[in-house]
């Protein structure tokens, strides 16, 4: 019988109220102040290239997929 | 460019280009092309190694097509396609991006078709298929100046041949001294869930930094756990340097042994495989990247002109499952330049 790896869904968990929580309470940024928020470091990926290759490789040494973080990158920072 | 190298002798270098280009005010069109070429020790290396070398080339290409419609509304659509000589993988999708509260909030939401065809090397009447769904949806939001939080979710189903013809199962039957070599089984549909929750936030002037947590869930009974930390550091005008930790954990399938024994009837196991990506997992990666500035276009525009990019990085692989090769390590390398508009 395989030996198990535990892996436990607290810190989703917790980082989804945070999320809600954060979300409710934050305000509306104008775009006079979103300097930082349109630097090149903040966009997600930062270097898409650099994301693609090494998302291949997790996919196909890794046994999971989705979600990888490539998108979601908006912030209406451009 | 990308170079792969493990510690089992794979070594894939992987060519790669990408161009977009403004069609008009409101569309782009950006195509890629890269190519995979690969010489190692084994057919299917991580996961039942033979002494067979292998030399193979895998060819893919992509289009993704996208239009804003008003100032807040994008639609897209994209297509990719893949081959190799024993496999040929398609991905057609589209989707829509639009922008709330004052470009606060983004919300994108996404649509892929997969086809995939397996076939054998060695046995050119071998052709088995797979279809998949999978729908994306991504919510960013701006916190502050200096923060934007993310959440992705992934639902995704894949129904047909999940399994590799190259890959033989020894089943022991105590009976017998020698195990029995039989073909790899899983079962045929695969459904998954995975969440993400990533943020990004400006620390002074020149540092940033983004953390993320995903979990995976599928009805294989395989759970996963990926952390990712990101650093950035701009030290000066034309450099920009990161950083980056990910650690991820992995349970395995229901079905995966580290040994398969025939029943107590003589029957064999119904499912089985030998692919240690569905066994209990972990890794560790670490990379650094340098982007250098050659050339700037615009001086307002900090992404603009031509950069070169080299990122190198470490990945470290753990079964604990596995008798042999229980620790695996693999070098990856990309180097990219990048002219910006």
């Amino acid at each position: 019988m395989a030996s198990r790896v535990r892996a436990h869904p607290w810190p989703v968990i917790a980082l989804v109220a945070v999320l809600v929580g954060a979300t409710s309470a934050c305000v509306r940024v104008r775009p006079r102040q979103r300097e930082r928020l349109a630097h090149p470091a903040m966009q997600a990926p930062v270097w898409p290239a650099v994301d693609r290759a090494d998302n291949h490789v997790f996919i196909v040494r890794e046994g999971s997929e989705g979600a990888a973080g490539a998108g979601g990158g908006g912030c209406g920072c451009n | 460019m990308r170079l792969y190298v493990d510690d089992d002798h794979v070594t894939v270098v992987s060519p790669a280009v990408a161009a977009t280009a403004e069609a008009d005010d409101a569309t782009s069109l950006t195509i890629d092309a890269t190519a995979d070429a690969i010489s190692s020790a084994s057919i299917d290396v991580l996961t039942s190694a033979s002494p067979i070398e292998v030399s193979e080339l895998r060819v893919e290409a992509g289009a993704r097509v996208a239009r804003a419609v008003g100032r807040r509304l994008e639609l897209r659509g994209q297509g990719r396609g893949s081959h190799e000589a024993d496999y040929a993988a398609w991905r057609l999708g589209g989707g829509a991006g639009v922008e709330l509260a004052d470009r606060n909030l983004s919300l994108d939401l996404d649509y892929q078709l997969g086809l995939d065809r397996a076939g054998d090397a060695t046995d050119a009447t071998f052709s088995r298929r797979r279809t998949e769904h999978a729908v994306t949806l991504a919510a960013s939001q701006v916190l502050d100046p200096r923060t934007v939080l993310d959440g992705i979710v992934e639902a995704r189903r894949a129904d047909g041949y999940h399994a590799s013809p190259y890959r033989r199962v020894p089943v022991v039957d105590p009976a017998w001294p020698l195990p029995t070599w039989v073909d790899e089984v899983t079962p045929e549909v695969r459904t998954s869930v995975a969440a993400l929750v990533r943020a990004r936030r400006a620390l002074g002037a020149a540092w940033f930094v983004a953390a993320s947590q995903r979990l995976y869930v599928d009805d294989w009974d395989v759970t996963s756990h990926t952390t990712i930390v990101d650093v950035r550091h701009q030290p000066g005008e034309g450099w920009l340097l990161g950083a980056t930790a990910r650690g991820y954990v992995q349970d395995g399938a229901a079905f995966y042994r580290r040994a398969y024994e025939v029943g107590d009837d003589g029957a064999l196991p119904v499912e089985r495989t030998r692919d240690r990506t569905l066994g209990p997992m972990r890794s560790a990666f670490a990379s650094l990247t340098v982007d250098r500035t050659l050339w700037r276009g615009d001086a307002l525009d900090p992404a603009g002109g031509v950069h070169l990019v080299v990122a190198a990085g470490a990945l470290a692989w753990w079964f604990p499952d596995a008798a042999l090769q229980a620790r695996r390590l693999a070098l990856v390398t990309t180097a990219s330049l990048v002219q910006a508009f």
